[in-house]
C-alpha cells in the first residue's frame, strides 16, 4: 500500500471555494500523470521548480471537450522535492466542481488517493526531514496565528534539531571523558589530569532545564492560551469581553447574573491565539441553572492559564477575588473595572491591577499588554528564540534534564563513573529521540579522537 | 580418525573450544601444527583489564580454562580501577609466556575426550551433495579427521603477511607459515572475507637495559585472582617499569614515516584504534613531548622484555634509532623486531549467535578469525563455539547469552548482528548493562548454565551453591528488621563499604567474607535502585523482541528499506523482531517500520498524523 513506487495525488490546498487550488503528485509517475490532465503551451521542455502556464482538461471525454480551466505546473524532480521522489503541482482556480474533475483524472491516469500525512511520510522515509521536523510540519500546518506560524518554521528549518544537536554534543563530550578514564585505567596519563566534566555538565543541565521552560511559551503559541474572566456578578466581565473582542458577541445588561453559562471566543493578542472564556459571575447563594453556570466558572478558571479577577473600582475586592488571585499565584490579574464611573481618584486597592473601562476604552491597550506579557514572558521568546512546542519533545526534554541533573548531583557526591554515566546515557537517549540515536561507537569515535590511548 | 568435533588451532580461542566440547562429553581433536604451538601469546604478555578481565571471569564461570592458567602463569597481578565501582574493577596480569603455554598443555593434556593431533590442515570435507554439510577436516600428510562439526580458530594465520618498513613477507607469525589454503577455500565457500592489521612492538634481551632510568610500578600486595576457584596467588610478583619516548624519538619517526606500510599507503587494512602504532602517536599527537613505554617482562626466567607502547612497523634500522634514543634502552639488544601484520578475517555477520557459519551446516569460527582482537575476546568466542559445537553434534538446541547476562552475550551480539570494521575489542562502554556485569557476579550469571551443559564438575558446583549461601545470608544480614535496613541505607552511599559499615554495626556479621565475595555485595547495593530500573528495561525489550515476524513475511513490500537489507533478512528469516534487530545494518528505523508492517499489513502509518496534501 505504501510502496514508494505508488505515485500519489491530493489536493494541497483546503477544500472548498477560494482563489487557488493546488493539487500535488509525488512518485515516479508524477509527471507523466500530470501533463495527462494539462496541455502546456507550445513547449515539451519541463524545466524544473518553473511555472508552466497550459490548458487544463479531463482526458477521458472527448477530444473536443472543452478545457476545465487554464493552470500552472511545477514540477520538482527527484532529490529536489518535498518528498524526495518526484513532485508535480498542478494550480487551478479553486472551485470544488473543477477540483474534483481533476483529482479523478489524475487517478485515472494511475496515481492514487494520498492519506493523510503521507507526503510528509514519505520525506520521512526518503530523508529529506527527520522526526521533529514532520512534526513541525502538522503544527505549521494548524498553526492558529503568526507567531505560532514562526515558531513551527523555526522547528522546520531545523532550528531546535540544531540547539538538541548541539546539546547532544556537549553531552558526548561529556560521556567520553568519562568513559576513557574508566576504561583506561592503566594509561598513568589520563588518570592524573583532571577532566573537567563539572562545569559543563552544569551548564548543559541548566540549558535543558531552559528548554523545557519554554514549553509553556510553545504550548501557548501552538494550542493558543486561555484567559478567563472571573468576578462577582456585575463585575463587567462581558463588556470587557465584548471590548477585548472588539465585537458586541456577549449579551450585556445591568442585571445581575446575565451570564448563566460561558461563551468563548479566540482573539489574536499579538501572534498569540487566546482563548478568551467569560464565566458566569461568582456568588454565593446562586440557584439552578445560575449555580451551575457558577461552578462552570469556577473550574474554566481553574483550568486557564490566566485569570482576569474584576472588581467594580467603585467597591472592593472580596474574600472571593482573593481566593482566586491567591490560588493563581502568577496566573491570575486584578482588574478594575468601569472606570468610567470614577469621580474621583482611584482606590489604593487598584494599584496592584490595572484600571479599565470598557465604555470608554481606556486602560484597554495597557491591558492587553499586561496580558501578552503574563502569557509569553519576555517579548523576544515569541519571536526569534529557538522553543519548544511539542508535547513529545518537551517529554524527552524533561526527562533529559531531570537525569543530567541527578547525574551531576551524583558527581557533586562522589559517585564513581559508572553511576554518574548511568543517568548521562539516560539523557542521551532521550535526546536522541528527538533528532537520532548516539550509539557507542560514536564515543568511541570521541575518545579516540581526543585521547592518545595506547599501550 | 573418527571424532565428534575437531578444533582447528590451538591458540586462546582453540584451546577453550576444544575443552569446552571435550568437557560437554564428545570426542574432540585440536589440530596444531606441533604442541610447543599450544597457547602461544604473540604479542603483549599480559591478560586481563578493563572489559577483558571481565571476560576472562566469565570464561571461567563456564568452566573454561584461561582465568585458571593465567592465576597459575601470572608474574604480577594488579586490579584496577580500585578506587571505582565493583562493576568497573577488573584483574590484570603480566604473564610468564612460557609458563602459559605449559599450564595450558597440561590442563588440556589432562582433559578426558582430548585429544591433540599434530598436523597441518588442508582442507574442509563435506558431506555428499555440495558444501553445505561440513563431514571432516583433511591434513596436508593425507590424514582425514571425520566430524560433524569443525571450529576453525585459525587467528592472524589466514594469508597473513607481515611487514617491517618496506620488508614484507607472508606469515601468520614471525617465523611461522601463514594459512593460505585455508583463505582461499573459505573464500571458496562464499564467505564474506575482509582483512585487518595489526602490530607488535619489538622485543629487546634483558640484561642490556638499564632499569635504573624507570619508574618502578609493582603489584597489588593482595593479588585478585582471575578464577573462582583460585583462593589465593602465593607467587612472589615481578615488577614492570616506565619509560618515556621523547623529542628525538619523535623526530626520528617523523623523518621515516616514508617506510612504514600505513603511511606510505602501501597497506589500508584497518588496524585497532585502541593499540595503535608510535608512528601513529607522534604523528596524530603532535603536541605531546613523550609518550609512556611500559616495559614489561615475558616471563620470569626469560630473557626477553616487551615493549608495550611502542608498536611499531618501521624498518629494522629506525627501530634500532629508535631504541638508542630512549633513556635506558640505548645500545640495548634488540632481539625481534616489530612488525605490522595484515590478515583475512570472516566478515562475522557470517555468523549465526552460536558462532556457526550461516553458510555451511556445523562450521563454527572463533577468535581472531571473526574480526576481534586480544587473547581474552579470542578464549570467549572459543568457548562459546566449542560448546555450540558439542551442542550441535548432541541436535540440541544452540547456548546463546544475553547482552544483560555476559560481555560474553555483548561480544558474540555486537559482532553477529553487526559486523566489523576494524579489530574487534571490547569495552565495558559496550554493555548498556554494565552494572549487572561485574567481574563477581560472573559465576551468579553464568556458572548455572555451565552446570546444566556438564561443564562444571561437583566441586566447582558445591564451592558456588556454598558461596552464594553466604551472600544470602550476609545481604539478610544487613536488610534485617532489628537495624531497619540502616546498615543497607549506609552501604548504598559512596564512600561506604562493607568494612566500614561491619565496623558501625552494632552486631557481627553472621559470615566472614572473602574480598570477592565484597565485591559482589557493594555492587548489588550501591547499584539496586539503577539494577531494578534496567531490569524493567531488559523485560520490554524481550518482550518486544519476542514479536513474531510471519514466516512469510515480504520485506520488499516495507518502503524505506533499502535492497540490500530486503535481500538480507529475506535470506536470514529472522523469526522475531529481537532477531531482525540483530541482524547487521537493520537500524532502529527499519526496525520500526519492520514492526508496522509486520502486524499491520495495510494502512500502517508513521505516528505523525497530517493532513492530507501536506
Amino acid at each position: 500500500m505504501h510502496s514508494p513506487d505508488q505515485t500519489i495525488v491530493a489536493l494541497s490546498t483546503p477544500p472548498g471555494r477560494g482563489g487557488i487550488a493546488v493539487v500535488r503528485l509525488s512518485g515516479p509517475r508524477a509527471l507523466e500523470c500530470a501533463r495527462t490532465v494539462i496541455m502546456l503551451r507550445g513547449t515539451d521542455q519541463i524545466s524544473p521548480a518553473t511555472a508552466l502556464l497550459g490548458w487544463i482538461r479531463d482526458p477521458r471525454q472527448a477530444e473536443a471537450g472543452a478545457p476545465l480551466d487554464r493552470g500552472y505546473l511545477v514540477f520538482h524532480p527527484a532529490g529536489h522535492s518535498y518528498t524526495g521522489d518526484d513532485v508535480a503541482e498542478l494550480s487551478c482556480h479553486a472551485s470544488p466542481v473543477v477540483v474534483e474533475q481533476l483529482l479523478e483524472a489524475l487517478v485515472h491516469a494511475g496515481a492514487r488517493p494520498a492519506e493523510p500525512g503521507e507526503f510528509t511520510y514519505r520525506a520521512v522515509l526518503s530523508g529529506r526531514m527527520d522526526l521533529a521536523q514532520a512534526e513541525a510540519v502538522r503544527d505549521l500546518i494548524e498553526a492558529p496565528t503568526a507567531a505560532a506560524a514562526r515558531a513551527a518554521q523555526g522547528q522546520l528549518r531545523g532550528d531546535l534539531s540544531r540547539c538538541v544537536t548541539s546539546m547532544r554534543e556537549t553531552l558526548i563530550e561529556i560521556i567520553s571523558r568519562l568513559e576513557a578514564r574508566l576504561e583506561f585505567a592503566e594509561e598513568p596519563d589520563l588518570q592524573e589530569r583532571d577532566l573537567g566534566v563539572a562545569r559543563p555538565l552544569r551548564d548543559l543541565e541548566a540549558a535543558v532545564r531552559g528548554f523545557v521552560a519554554s514549553y509553556r511559551q510553545g504550548r501557548m503559541l501552538r494550542e493558543g492560551a486561555r484567559v478567563a474572566l472571573a468576578g462577582r456578578p456585575n463585575a463587567g466581565k462581558s463588556s470587557l469581553f465584548n471590548r477585548l473582542l472588539r465585537t458586541e458577541r456577549a449579551i450585556v445588561s445591568s442585571e445581575p447574573g446575565t451570564t448563566r453559562d460561558f461563551i468563548s471566543e479566540t482573539i489574536d493578542l499579538d501572534g498569540i491565539a487566546v482563548r478568551l472564556t467569560d464565566t458566569a459571575g461568582l456568588r454565593e447563594g446562586a440557584r439552578g441553572i445560575e449555580a451551575q453556570g457558577v461552578e462552570r466558572a469556577r473550574k474554566i478558571s481553574e483550568q486557564a492559564d490566566l485569570v482576569l479577577v474584576l472588581c467594580p473600582c467603585d467597591e472592593e475586592p472580596d474574600s472571593q477575588d482573593e481566593r482566586l488571585l491567591g490560588d493563581h499565584l502568577d496566573g491570575a490579574m486584578l482588574v478594575a473595572s468601569k472606570a468610567d464611573l470614577l469621580d474621583r481618584e482611584p482606590p489604593a486597592w487598584s494599584k496592584a491591577g490595572i484600571l479599565v473601562s470598557s465604555e470608554t476604552g481606556a486602560g484597554i491597550e495597557s491591558l492587553r499588554g499586561a496580558i501578552f506579557t503574563a502569557l509569553a514572558g519576555a517579548p523576544g521568546l515569541t519571536t526569534e528564540a529557538v522553543i519548544v512546542a511539542d508535547a513529545r519533545h518537551h517529554d524527552a526534554l524533561r526527562s533529559c534534564s531531570e537525569s543530567l541533573a541527578r547525574g551531576a548531583r551524583a558527581q557533586q557526591e562522589g559517585a564513581s563513573e559508572e553511576i554518574v554515566l548511568v543517568e548521562l546515557y539516560s539523557a542521551m537517549e532521550r535526546l536522541g529521540e528527538i533528532t537520532g540515536a548516539v550509539t557507542v561507537a560514536d564515543i568511541h569515535e570521541r575518545i579516540f579522537s581526543t585521547f592518545c590511548i595506547g599501550k | 580418525m573418527k571424532f565428534d568435533v575437531v578444533v582447528v588451532g590451538a591458540g586462546h580461542a582453540g584451546c577453550e573450544a576444544a575443552h569446552a566440547s571435550a568437557r560437554s562429553g564428545l570426542h574432540t581433536a585440536l589440530v596444531v601444527p606441533t604442541a610447543g604451538a599450544v597457547a602461544r601469546m604473540s604479542c603483549n604478555p599480559a591478560i586481563g583489564g578493563l572489559a577483558k578481565g571481565h571476560l576472562v571471569r566469565e570464561i571461567d564461570a563456564l568452566g573454561g580454562l584461561m582465568g585458571r592458567v593465567t592465576d597459575e602463569a601470572g608474574i604480577q597481578f594488579r586490579l584496577l580501577n580500585r578506587s571505582r565501582g565493583p562493576a568497573v574493577q577488573a584483574p590484570r596480569a603480566q604473564t610468564d609466556k612460557a609458563e602459559y603455554h605449559e599450564v595450558m598443555l597440561r590442563l588440556l593434556r589432562a582433559t578426558p575426550g582430548l585429544e591433540i593431533v599434530e598436523g597441518m590442515a588442508d582442507a574442509l570435507r563435506f558431506s555428499s551433495g555440495g558444501q553445505g554439510r561440513i563431514s571432516g577436516l583433511s591434513l596436508s600428510d593425507g590424514r582425514v579427521l571425520e566430524a560433524q562439526a569443525v571450529v576453525i580458530t585459525t587467528g592472524t594465520f589466514l594469508r597473513g603477511r607481515i611487514h617491517i618498513g618496506r620488508e614484507s613477507f607472508p606469515a601468520g607469525r614471525l617465523g611461522e607459515a601463514p594459512s593460505v589454503d585455508l583463505a582461499l577455500s573459505l573464500e571458496g565457500l562464499g564467505f564474506e572475507m575482509g582483512r585487518l592489521k595489526t602490530g607488535t612492538p619489538p622485543r629487546l634481551r634483558r640484561d642490556t637495559i638499564d632499569f635504573s632510568r624507570f619508574e618502578l610500578q609493582e603489584g597489588d600486595s593482595d593479588p585478585v585472582p582471575f578464577s573462582f576457584s583460585t583462593t589465593e596467588i602465593k607467587t612472589t610478583q615481578v615488577p614492570c617499569h616506565i619509560a618515556y619516548t621523547n623529542e628525538n624519538t619523535h623526530a626520528i619517526i617523523r623523518e621515516r614515516l616514508h617506510e612504514s606500510p600505513m603511511f606510505s599507503g602501501r597497506i589500508s587494512s584497518v588496524g585497532p584504534r585502541y593499540c595503535p602504532s608510535v608512528e601513529d602517536k607522534v604523528v596524530r599527537f603532535a603536541d605531546r613531548l613523550r609518550h609512556q613505554i611500559f616495559i614489561e617482562p615475558e616471563g620470569r626466567t626469560t630473557d626477553e622484555i616487551y615493549l608495550n607502547g611502542l608498536s611499531t612497523s618501521l624498518s629494522r634500522e629506525s627501530q634500532r634509532l629508535m631504541i638508542d634514543s630512549i633513556d635506558g634502552l640505548a645500545g640495548a639488544c634488540i632481539l625481534r623486531p616489530g612488525y605490522a601484520i595484515e590478515y583475512d578475517f570472516v566478515q562475522p555477520t557470517e555468523l549465526r549467535p552460536t558462532l556457526e557459519s550461516w553458510r555451511v551446516d556445523g562450521l563454527f569460527l572463533a577468535g581472531q578469525i571473526d574480526g576481534t582482537t586480544g587473547y581474552e575476546e579470542a578464549g570467549a568466542l572459543g568457548i562459546v563455539a566449542g560448546i555450540n559445537a558439542a551442542l550441535k553434534v548432541k541436535r540440541a538446541p544452540g547456548f546463546v547469552l544475553g547482552r544483560h547476562e555476559a560481555y560474553i552475550g555483548v561480544l558474540v551480539d555486537d559482532l553477529v548482528s553487526r559486523g566489523t570494521r576494524e579489530p574487534y575489542r571490547m569495552f565495558t562502554s559496550r554493555a548498556e548493562y554494565r552494572l549487572m556485569l561485574g567481574i563477581e557476579s560472573a559465576d551468579e550469571r553464568l556458572t548455572p548454565h555451565a552446570r546444566s551443559l556438564g561443564l562444571v564438575d561437583d566441586q566447582t558446583w558445591e564451592r558456588f551453591r556454598r558461596k552464594q549461601d553466604r551472600v544470602g545470608r550476609y545481604m539478610s544480614w544487613l536488610g534485617s528488621a532489628e537495624k531497619g535496613g540502616a546498615l543497607l541505607t549506609r552501604l548504598a552511599r559512596p564512600g561506604e563499604s562493607t568494612d566500614s559499615i561491619e565496623l558501625a554495626a552494632h552486631a557481627a556479621p553472621p559470615v566472614r567474607l572473602s574480598v570477592g565475595e565484597r565485591g559482589l555485595i557493594e555492587g548489588k547495593v550501591k547499584y539496586r535502585g539503577y539494577i531494578e530500573q534496567q531490569l524493567g528495561e531488559i523485560q520490554r525489550v524481550a518482550r518486544d523482541g519476542a514479536r513474531k515476524i510471519p514466516p512469510g513475511f515480504d520485506y520488499g513490500r516495507v518502503p524505506g528499506l533499502s535492497t540490500e537489507i530486503v535481500e538480507k533478512l529475506g535470506r536470514l528469516r529472522p523469526a522475531t523482531l529481537g532477531e531482525a534487530a540483530r541482524v547487521s545494518g537493520v537500524t532502529p528505523a527499519a526496525l520500526a517500520l519492520i514492526r508496522v508492517y509486520a502486524q499491520r499489513p495495510v494502512n500502517a502509518h508513521s505516528g505523525v498524523q497530517i493532513p492530507a496534501g501536506s
